[in-house]
């Protein structure tokens, strides 16, 4: 390849890229007083800990706690149906919690 | 950049609008939100600054910066959330007939803004070369317009664009020789010259 030609061409699309950044308008910083400096990755990752929190304590109730209710000797289908209940009113209190330490943290 | 200080503002102030059109360049992005991931980039940007070896130069670092975090930003918004009739290949600037007109004319402003040419006639030759130029980077790929936008415009070697775009340099230098191809055969350029 001619070296002419080449350098014509980077040439031409650096042109043509200058004046695509041209045509940009200018950010936020010329003309508005305040940066909002919390990125979106930031806020995307605000409400993770608490939830996660939240889902392994209700795991560990399901999990853990419901099967123990059913294992002790008679009248077991409505102990495990007592202890889902149970499991299920851990579970929002440990939302609940979750989402109070997540306040919190804030 | 200034030494090891990086100074929001002057960043902000010399960095915001080519990010915006480096993004520009994932289709995936609606053109609203172009500049608002600018934005957040430069941010995102300044809150890492302490992950920049100031011995290497600061544009790849924050051009992989922008890619990765755009890459993350894609990943996590819903698959609802994207921009409908996005082809790919063309950015939304340039859809439709009253948006391709509104954006001739801005582009023709801005030609004039950075001519350097005093001669009309020469002027308008050289306006029509860049215009066939950027119709061709239009059609490019997501991935070669990024690679056409650090090799050509910012004066990236083929490591560094590399790094940036996280490809082999081999990878750049490959697509760096299909691009000048293409561009040349859209800008009626040939091997030696016009």
């Amino acid at each position: 390849m001619k070296r002419g030609g080449k350098e014509r061409i980077d040439d031409l699309a650096a042109k043509a890229f200058e004046r695509q950044v041209e045509m940009v308008p200018p950010g936020k910083s010329e003309g508005e007083p305040t940066y909002r400096l919390q990125p979106v990755a930031a806020r995307a990752r605000v409400a993770r800990p608490g939830a996660a929190f939240a889902l392994a304590a209700a795991m560990f109730a399901v999990i853990v706690l419901s099967p123990v209710a059913v294992s002790r000797g008679k009248g077991g289908f409505s102990r495990y149906a007592q202890s889902l209940t149970e499991s299920a009113e851990i579970a929002v209190m440990s939302r609940n919690l979750g989402n109070s330490l997540e306040y919190l943290r804030r | 950049m200034n030494g090891t200080v990086i100074d929001f503002g002057a960043m902000y102030s010399s960095w915001y609008r080519k990010m915006a059109v480096f993004l520009s360049t994932f289709a995936s992005f609606r053109p609203d939100e172009v500049e608002d991931i600018a934005h957040d980039v430069l941010v995102h940007a300044w809150y890492r600054k302490d992950r920049y070896d100031p011995a290497k130069p600061f544009a790849p670092w924050l051009y992989r910066l922008a890619r990765n975090y755009a890459i993350d930003y894609l990943r996590r918004r819903p698959a609802t959330d994207s921009f409908p009739g996005q082809d790919g290949r063309e950015t939304g600037a340039t859809r439709g007939s009253d948006a391709e007109r509104t954006r001739n004319r801005a582009f023709d402003e801005a030609a004039a803004r950075l001519s350097s040419r005093n001669d009309p006639a020469e002027r308008a030759a050289e306006s029509e070369l860049v215009r066939a130029a950027d119709r061709a980077i239009a059609r490019l790929s997501e991935r070669d317009r990024r690679v056409a936008m650090l090799v050509f415009y910012e004066k990236m070697n083929a490591s560094e664009a590399g790094f940036a775009l996280g490809l082999p340099s081999g990878t750049v230098r490959w697509r760096v020789s299909r691009i000048r191809d293409r561009l040349r055969k859209e800008c009626g350029i040939d091997k030696g010259g016009i």
